[in-house]
């Protein structure tokens, strides 16, 4: 979480994680279009030539003031191709809360695995622990004419039984969802703290 | 916003933002999360302005450095950081001036002084150990610099393929050898047969790199082994203590790098 005191603004970021090609980015640009005008900011999209994410997507959307503060919310994807290891951890960095983009292809079972385990070394090397790390999975994909099915998925992913949602990103399905279970989360997590005093 | 969230949001007080793990900063995420990447991302332009520093001006060393400063500008326009597109434009508009000279010496030294005075300022102003790394690269040449050399020699990598590996933060030999050949096409665009051929290339490469710093270490050794012979004989305690121990530590270390 990020507090600017001279700009009366609490900053809280949530980082869209997942194998390459999983439909994060896709997640962000239909959250960015469908965000009221007003409230978002521009959407920062930074491709290879190839279209891949080489750096991160981001768009910040302000959700509402607290105590005189604003609270913003700054939507992070990570690029999902598994040697950006390090701009992963840099963007994962202080995050707030995260959303786990699975790619319902059968074919890509093991990338979904392989990108989970890395997301749980990542916020290890932080010390953040992944047990109580907010963390909402999205089934994305669920048109695939073979697509793996939620309950398959959520036995090989989420066997502790986290948020999770169906999606279909391209369509727009299910991302609004997916992105009001993670803010919610967020908003839980610090509702729970232990509160201290005011700057 | 929808009438849940709103209302988890009326429920929250301010206090409960303010944990002890915020920090208060006028820095936006977006440029946190930039300036982090431009530190990690340096060492690229370093890797190729230590080659044109030290002679190697062709024309795949400068579209390397000229891509690698693109990078660093798409971030640095990205977080709307004027100060850092300021750094970035200054090397930008000196390196198109030495690209429109076709290697005429006047301008080559032009630039090569502009270089080597911006590196280190450069790095000051990312902060951290940049600036060390900066001036660091600048005088010595990168270990994975004579990869790229050794990859144009497979048939189907041209300048341009390079570039794009390059291009794609592949500009450490420990990063292509460990890369997945199918995302390593996909990312780059290089054929699949031609991706593996990449990935085997660079993983032969390091483990030459390896058996030639064994051989290197080995003959040190032996050498090390020879003064410490002499050392022996010294009256002089603790010189004869700390070479010993400077001795098993050697060999501990020999017995790593043969162990991988």
């Amino acid at each position: 979480m990020r507090v600017n005191n001279k700009k009366r603004e609490i900053g809280l970021k949530v980082v869209y994680y997942g194998p390459g090609l999983s439909g994060k980015t896709t997640n962000l640009k239909r959250l960015h279009r469908t965000a009221p005008e007003d409230n978002r900011g521009e959407l920062v999209v930074l491709d290879t030539e190839t279209e891949r994410t080489l750096f991160f997507d981001y768009f910040p959307l302000t959700l509402g003031t607290v105590g005189g503060f604003r609270i913003k919310l700054d939507f992070f994807t990570v690029p999902g191709q598994s040697f950006y290891r390090r701009t992963r951890s840099l963007v994962l960095q202080g995050a707030d809360g995260a959303v786990f983009v699975a790619d319902s292809d059968p074919r890509r079972e093991e990338a979904n695995l392989v990108s989970l385990q890395d997301l749980k070394s990542t916020l290890a090397l932080s010390k953040v622990d992944f047990d109580t790390f907010p963390l909402v999975f999205q089934w994305n994909k669920q048109d695939l004419p073979k697509a793996l099915k939620p309950s398959i998925l959520q036995r090989l992913l989420n066997p502790k039984g986290r948020p999770a949602l169906s999606a279909i990103a391209a369509t727009g399905d299910g991302v609004l969802e997916t992105q009001e279970a993670i803010v919610g989360l967020v908003l839980n997590t610090i509702r729970q703290r232990p509160a201290r005093k005011a700057m | 916003m929808s009438g849940q969230l709103a209302s988890i949001l009326d429920g929250l007080s301010l206090e409960q933002f303010l944990d002890e793990g915020a920090n208060d900063t006028e820095q936006s995420a977006l440029s946190a999360v930039s300036m982090d990447i431009a530190k990690d991302l340096v060492e690229v332009v370093a890797l190729c302005g230590s080659q044109l520093l030290s002679g190697r001006d062709e024309k795949r060393v400068v579209d390397q450095f000229q891509e690698g400063l693109t990078s660093l500008m798409r971030l640095a326009k990205a977080s709307e950081d004027e100060e850092h597109i300021a750094h970035l434009d200054r090397l930008q508009e000196g390196l198109a001036e030495y690209r429109k000279s076709a290697g005429r010496s006047g301008p080559r030294h032009t630039f090569l002084n502009l270089l080597r005075d911006w590196l280190p300022e450069y790095g000051r102003f990312l902060g951290g150990d940049s600036e060390e790394r900066l001036v660091e690269m600048v005088e010595f040449d990168s270990d994975s610099a004579p990869l790229f050399v050794e990859l144009s020699n497979l048939r189907g990598v041209g300048p341009r393929r390079l570039r794009r590996l390059h291009g794609a933060g592949f500009y450490q030999a420990a990063l292509l050898s460990e890369a997945n050949p199918e995302e390593l096409a996909a990312v780059t665009g290089l054929p699949i047969k031609l991706s593996h051929q990449v990935v085997e290339q660079s993983k032969e490469w390091l483990e030459v790199q390896r058996r030639k710093a064994i051989v290197d270490m080995k003959r040190r050794l032996q050498e090390f082994q020879e003064a410490v012979a002499l050392v022996r004989g010294s009256s002089q305690s603790e010189l004869q203590g700390a070479a010993e121990d400077a001795l098993l530590s050697m060999k501990k270390l020999l017995q790593d790098m043969e162990a991988v």
